[in-house]
């Protein structure tokens, strides 16, 4: 059953009630809130994902509330609870949806410490992953939700995360973050996407968050091979440029990339070098969004032509 | 003076050409260093050396060359990687 075949009534009471268990990927979510405002926009972002079995594992029990204590008369607020502890301090509620997913990225960098987790977005084609890590504000959420529209496959917008038995690229396909003027250049370069509606003021400026391609959350278990990494970096009027870096500089670069490359220890050192022998490394500044894609199609095409098997 | 490696755990290497990344299992710390450090670094996680152990080790791999390094040379860029390699802890003095 996906979220989607629940009608919106239906969706608030499992929120409201012992909560709606969102598969993510490899993670089951439980998920609890009376706020309606979130259920609306877990519904429009979230209704080609599958739910889980209430009495299966759930990796993580996460409640979004309003704050307790007479301070709930006045502009309210959202608190994010991750079992039943307050990470995080209350934020407007109408941020609720974006505290949501910060948080649930926050669960994830912190706690599954299976994978080597990089702070990346990845995409796929050919049945290999470009790992796009950046800073923010680099244009990596712009350029990842500007890939997917165009045929490749969205693994994760945010967490990167590498299976450290095989090196192979684990899916977490959820929403795109998109901030700022991003929002607005992703709305016209993909009017079909689905967007979230804005949510201003929030510390990183408006956020509004883009649905991942139906196709994406349907093979969110098919695995990837790491192809290229590719530091990109959005720059006003830049000429489209692809620049390779040296293998040792790319694994320096990718473990302060990393969440828990030192938690790891040897084998956070072994993945990332793994990664850096074997694929390709650049760096690549962008300013045209169609240079961008083809650039990448380009990556994609030669290793096509090569026909090397991905798996 | 003698130095070995300060590590309880040999550090673990990557090399590729003219770089090498050294991973220090004990502290975490991840560094890039020259081939020549990372060597320096295998032969005192093996056995304490001194400077000139270090320089006949050196010398005993251009046997065969025709133009090798001098003496001097040898020192000076040895000296300076023992400096390096123990500024960021992967070696020390070893007690007499």
């Amino acid at each position: 059953m996906k979220v989607s075949d629940l009608s919106s009534s239906e969706l608030m009471a499992q929120l409201s009630g012992t909560g709606l268990q969102l598969l993510t990927g490899q993670f089951q979510i439980g998920i609890r809130s009376q706020i309606p405002a979130l259920g609306r926009t877990l519904a429009l972002l979230y209704g080609d994902y599958s739910i889980g079995n209430e009495q299966g594992f759930t990796d993580f029990h996460v409640q979004l509330r309003y704050p307790m204590g007479l301070r709930r008369w006045w502009r309210k607020q959202v608190v994010f609870e991750f079992d039943s502890a307050l990470p995080f301090k209350p934020l407007p509620a109408a941020q609720a949806f974006p505290m949501f997913e910060w948080g649930l990225n926050w669960c994830v960098s912190s706690y599954a410490n299976l994978y080597l987790i990089i702070h990346a977005a990845v995409v796929e084609k050919n049945g290999f992953a470009a790992i796009l890590p950046a800073p923010p504000g680099s244009g990596k959420s712009t350029l990842c939700a500007a890939l997917v529209t165009r045929g490749w496959r969205l693994l994760s917008d945010e967490l990167t995360l590498i299976r450290t038995t095989d090196g192979h690229v684990v899916p977490l396909p959820r929403p795109i973050s998109l901030k700022n003027a991003s929002i607005d250049i992703v709305k016209a370069y993909a009017p079909q996407a689905v967007l979230s509606p804005k949510v201003y003021d929030t510390v990183k400026g408006t956020i509004a968050h883009m649905k991942a391609p139906a196709t994406s959350v349907a093979r969110a278990h098919e695995c990837a091979k790491p192809g290229w990494i590719i530091f990109p970096r959005y720059a006003v009027d830049a000429a489209t440029s692809l620049l390779p870096i040296s293998p040792a500089h790319g694994l320096m670069r990718l473990a302060d990339n990393a969440f828990n490359y030192s938690a790891l220890g040897l084998t956070g050192f072994e993945t990332v070098a793994d990664i850096a022998d074997t694929c390709p490394i650049y760096d690549f500044t962008y300013s045209v969004i169609d240079e961008a894609i083809a650039t990448f199609d380009r990556l994609a095409e030669e290793v096509a032509q090569r026909d090397i098997r991905p798996i | 003076m003698t130095w070995i490696a300060s590590t309880a755990h040999p550090a673990a290497q990557r090399c590729w050409g003219q770089e090498c990344i050294v991973y220090d299992i004990d502290s975490g710390n991840t560094h890039l260093v020259t081939p020549l450090a990372a060597e320096v670094l295998r032969e005192l996680q093996n056995r304490p050396c001194n400077l000139e152990t270090l320089v006949e080790v050196v010398l005993q791999h251009s046997v065969n060359d025709a133009e090798p390094p001098a003496l001097s040379e040898m020192q000076t860029a040895l000296s300076t990687i023992l400096d390096d390699l123990a500024r960021i802890d992967l070696i020390r003095w070893s007690a007499p």
